[in-house]
């Protein structure tokens, strides 16, 4: 059973987000730790599938639209 | 902390902040796409997350003066984007979030790269349960997860849109991951 701070670990490991030495160890552990490796690949499985999520598209008029309303604030009301 | 940027990009907010309309829309375009993309993704609703952008952006324009090139421009912006949705989240008392089928890609009429309609249908049916889960997760693991997975945030501005110590966004990560992780196992483990 793999242990809640390893997992943490792998975390960081997956985005580059761990010092060198503990980045060293780690590979060292992954070499020897089937448990580990798969939890790794767990990870960066759903990375890869959550950076292929679609990006829903701007809708054409948005920064027209925003660009009217600010200039609409910066404005005096007139009455 | 270090901000980084290129001229193009200190010079596009400066004449914004100086009142360069021209410039100001240009920054809009940088930008809009992305906010309004997590927002979809945070909401799980278009017109919602079409709303806030457009109020996210607006406060970006009004407030621009006072940004000072302490923290990324990008987390700077998605802060008042965060900011926004949490108090929408206030006013509504929306206790789960989501369910207008957003995730459902024929609302977007998403092309598939999948060669056969068989695999389609597979890999249609993983996303789907991918994006539940995602919806399952609490705001906070879920905003984490979004920020860095699909808007690849650093850890660095994710910290600072969410005003979160680094300890916080690290392993509020990990257990958005884990939780993720054990939801999808039994689905990947069918494809075996």
């Amino acid at each position: 059973m793999i242990r809640s701070h390893s997992m943490k670990k792998l975390s960081l490991y997956a985005d580059g987000a761990l010092g060198k030495t503990a980045s060293r160890q780690m590979q060292q552990h992954l070499q020897s730790c089937p448990s580990c490796r798969l939890r790794l690949e767990e990870i960066m499985r759903l990375r890869r599938a959550l950076a292929a999520k679609p990006a829903h598209a701007l809708p054409a008029r948005f920064v027209r639209t925003v660009m009217g309303n600010y200039r609409a604030l910066q404005s005096p009301a007139t009455f | 902390m270090t901000v980084e940027y290129t001229d193009e990009q200190y010079d596009l907010i400066k004449a914004s902040q100086a009142g360069d309309e021209k410039a100001m829309a240009r920054l809009l375009e940088s930008h809009a796409s992305s906010v309004y993309a997590f927002l979809c993704h945070l909401s799980s609703d278009a017109v919602l997350a079409e709303d806030l952008a457009q109020e996210t952006m607006l406060r970006c324009l009004q407030s621009l003066k006072y940004y000072e090139f302490r923290a990324p421009f990008r987390a700077w912006l998605f802060r008042i984007a965060v900011n926004l949705f949490r108090d929408h989240r206030r006013r509504m008392s929306v206790r789960r979030w989501t369910k207008s089928g957003l995730y459902d890609d024929e609302q977007f009429n998403l092309p598939s790269t999948d060669p056969g309609p068989h695999q389609q249908a597979e890999q249609r049916e993983r996303s789907q349960e991918l994006y539940r889960a995602l919806d399952q997760l609490s705001p906070p693991l879920r905003t984490v997860v979004i920020l860095r997975d699909i808007q690849e945030l650093s850890y660095e501005e994710i910290a600072q849109s969410l005003k979160w110590r680094m300890g916080t966004v690290k392993s509020r990560l990990f257990r958005a991951r884990k939780e993720l992780a054990d939801r999808m196992r039994p689905f990947w483990e069918e494809q075996k």
